[in-house]
């Protein structure tokens, strides 16, 4: 044990579990908020990827169809700790795309909503700190995928019955 | 440190349970779009109408009356902001034409020409509508760094009524 960690070094600190709990609570929470209005409004949703100007038309139904339910399943799973390190990984790929897309917007001067939490009406016009907004939402991710290895939640009952066996 | 065969056994689970995580999602999203009596198309065979507000005139423009706007001299400029077909068909005397658009920007073309020409004044007339095309112009053309910008009120139609009215002195 004592070996393991000294070669983990920083990954051993016991606090991981508590300070990401913390991470997983917030961006689980941000992202079930994210995903409401879209699996209510798709057609209104569409739209607000449609403004991006950057998939090809025939793949922004399909999006606009899958993005709220990936949003709303790995927000639960990151809440509850059930395949936490998947669903970081899959939010941190989904922030960073969404960092792109917003980068490439602000680039090409459209005047948008980011449609990231309420049509594209009702939302607030992108700007830098939409983008410093998301970084906020990608460093907890990111901290989750790389040091929760024994998160808090459903999956430490998952992990029980394997440890005992292997002993 | 990690060795490269122990990354591999902690990177190959996540993304094998990522794709599972990511493929049960996009199942059940087909599915309750299935069944949904406001199902979208799978794919979309035509673009959306999608409205992008217009961009705003940032800069400030004073307002002129068309008597003022008489009393032109050779250092100012005068810009027409209607359309190209009205211009053709009637304009002022040393006039050129910029046509306000409300969805695009001015073109930088167009701003390096009014700059280009150094005039004491910019007087810019549009159509005297409400909007009026030539206060949104003038703003606009503010708004890009040019000063001493003006807009005549009620456009070209009331300098047209005042030519003919009082002549072209």
């Amino acid at each position: 044990m004592t070996e393991v960690n000294r070669n983990d070094g920083i990954l051993a600190w016991k606090g991981h579990p508590y300070v990401a709990l913390a991470c997983r609570l917030f961006i689980g929470g941000v992202f079930v908020a994210a995903c409401i209005f879209k699996i209510k409004d798709p057609e209104v949703f569409v739209l607000s990827i449609a403004t991006y100007d950057i998939l090809p038309t025939s793949l922004l139904n399909l999006m606009a169809i899958i993005l709220p339910w990936l949003e709303l399943g790995v927000g639960i799973l990151i809440i509850i700790g059930y395949k936490t390190k998947p669903s970081a990984l899959l939010i941190a790929l989904m922030m960073l795309v969404f960092m792109a897309a917003l980068a490439i917007a602000l680039a090409r001067g459209i005047d948008m909503s980011c449609g990231c939490f309420a049509s594209a009406e009702a939302g607030e016009q992108i700007t830098r700190l939409t983008m410093l907004r998301d970084l906020c939402y990608l460093l907890p991710a990111i901290y989750v995928l790389i040091f929760d290895n024994n998160p808090i939640g459903i999956g430490s009952f998952h992990r029980a019955p394997r440890e005992k066996g292997s002993i | 440190m990690y060795s490269w065969r122990k990354i591999q056994e902690l990177i190959y689970p996540t993304l094998r349970d990522a794709l599972i995580i990511l493929a049960l999602c996009a199942v059940l999203a087909c599915f309750v779009n299935l069944v949904r009596p406001d199902s979208l198309d799978w794919f979309a065979v035509c673009d959306y109408d999608i409205l992008v507000p217009c961009p705003e005139p940032i800069g400030e423009a004073t307002a002129m009356s068309v008597e003022d706007a008489r009393r032109l001299t050779s250092d100012d400029l005068l810009i027409d902001a209607r359309l190209s077909d009205e211009f053709s068909r009637w304009h002022a005397p040393d006039s050129i034409n910029i046509v306000f658009d409300y969805l695009t920007p001015i073109p930088d073309e167009a701003i390096r020409k009014i700059a280009a020409m150094r005039a004491h004044r910019i007087i810019v007339a549009g159509d005297g509508q409400d909007p009026d095309s030539g206060e949104q112009l003038a703003k606009e053309i503010s708004g890009r760094g040019i000063k001493n910008v003006h807009f005549i009120v009620g456009g070209m139609a009331h300098i047209k009524f005042a030519n003919e009215n009082h002549g072209d002195d």
